[in-house]
């Protein structure tokens, strides 16, 4: 019994990629059908990030739109991808997705629902698939705006997703939007609003909770930005 | 393979792909597979229960692609327990017992394993995965021992 579980112990990603070719082809028939409704959902994507974009270029200040300028726009990119599965943890949101290197994807690169607002980054690409952390998952990190001004690092969490390192000077209020750029991209990405806020135990930072704008990946069409 | 193994088995694929496509996303906080390996420790004995134990929580880290091979550990470890227990132990709050342990330690290694203590979420967790079993285990039961449907739970 321990010979034949050592037996397989080297086969890891062999077994991995097996077991991931097999959800691929079972989603392949669903592929075919929704790809339409998946060209239309990507254009409306990219027009509601274009709006928004034009939005808050009206909004920043002249200093900002100064430095923004030196910078070269690129065009977005998407690529409407599915979730093949879920990491069978209840402890960890990670996510499978049904595309990897080949449809051009990196790791690092952020997910993004129909309505455009963040579900996750990439943290693994392989060839035909990768994994997706979702905002929520204890280890996710990424700096993040809140209203206008203020900055802090967005954590996941099993309880709440946070906002660590803001500074208690800053004027954060309830209900503010939270969000990211891409560099290269002025387009903003939204990922939720301010819930609460708290004051750190070492009085220095503000504990803020944030209530995520997508709150449930399964029924949302997913999209990768490139 | 005997048809009471079948049955072990065919439960925790079902309870295995429950986990992996999550047909209620993250709105239900169990882990089936978990509570699968509980089910047949409980009901088996220990060498099936070992062999579908780590056969499980081999599958669990290849999928989770977790290199620590911690369900396999976690799982094996698990199974051995609670057939140590069982042997020391009778009754049907003894297994009551047994399965409430067995969930609390599931909560406590995996906080450490992710290094973070998640409160509420524990709690749910603790919770649902109770109300989960609970029934499971019933249906289990009637099936595998064609038991009326007005016995125990355990």
């Amino acid at each position: 019994m321990l010979f034949a579980l050592l037996l397989v112990l080297p086969f890891r990603s062999f077994i991995a990629n097996l077991l991931m070719s097999f959800s691929n082809q079972r989603l392949l028939s669903t592929q075919n059908s929704s790809k339409v409704i998946e060209e239309l959902k990507k254009k409306n994507l990219a027009l509601l990030l274009a709006v928004r974009k034009s939005q808050t270029l009206a909004d920043e200040n002249e200093k900002l739109k100064k430095a923004l300028n030196f910078k070269e726009d690129k065009k977005i990119e998407l690529t409407g991808v599915e979730i093949a599965s879920f990491n069978p943890s209840v402890w960890r949101r990670l996510a499978v997705i049904n595309a990897g290197k080949d449809k051009g994807l990196k790791e690092g690169m952020f997910a993004v629902d129909s309505d455009g607002f963040l579900i996750g980054k990439l943290v693994e690409v392989r060839n035909n698939f990768s994994r997706l952390m979702l905002v929520d998952d204890p280890e996710f990190s990424l700096p993040v705006y809140i209203g206008n001004d203020a900055l802090g690092l967005l954590s996941g969490g099993l309880d709440a997703v946070k906002i660590q390192y803001v500074d208690i000077s800053d004027n954060v209020k309830l209900n503010d939007i939270v969000w990211f750029k891409i560099p290269l991209l002025s387009y903003p990405i939204y990922a939720g609003r301010v819930r609460k806020i708290n004051e750190n135990k070492n009085g220095l930072f503000l504990d803020v909770d944030v209530r995520l704008f997508s709150q449930n990946p399964l029924t949302k069409k997913i999209f990768i930005i490139k | 393979m005997k048809e009471r193994n079948l049955k072990a088995l065919l439960v925790l694929l079902i309870f295995f792909l429950m986990d992996a496509a999550k047909p209620f996303a993250y709105s239900l906080i169990t882990e089936f597979t978990f509570l699968g390996v509980i089910l047949i420790c409980l009901n088996y004995p220990l060498k099936i229960s070992f062999l579908f134990s780590a056969a499980f929580g081999y599958l669990k880290d290849v999928i989770c692609n977790d290199n620590t091979n911690f369900s396999l550990l976690e799982f094996s470890i698990i199974a051995v327990l609670i057939h140590y227990f069982m042997r020391n132990f009778h009754g049907k709050a003894a297994k009551i017992l047994i399965f409430l342990g067995a969930l609390l330690a599931h909560i406590i290694v995996n906080s450490f394993h992710i290094n973070r203590a998640a409160y509420f979420f524990s709690f749910l967790f603790f919770m649902q995965s109770s109300i989960i079993f609970l029934l499971v285990n019933r249906l289990f039961r009637q099936w595998l021992y064609n038991e009326p449907k007005n016995n125990n739970v355990f």
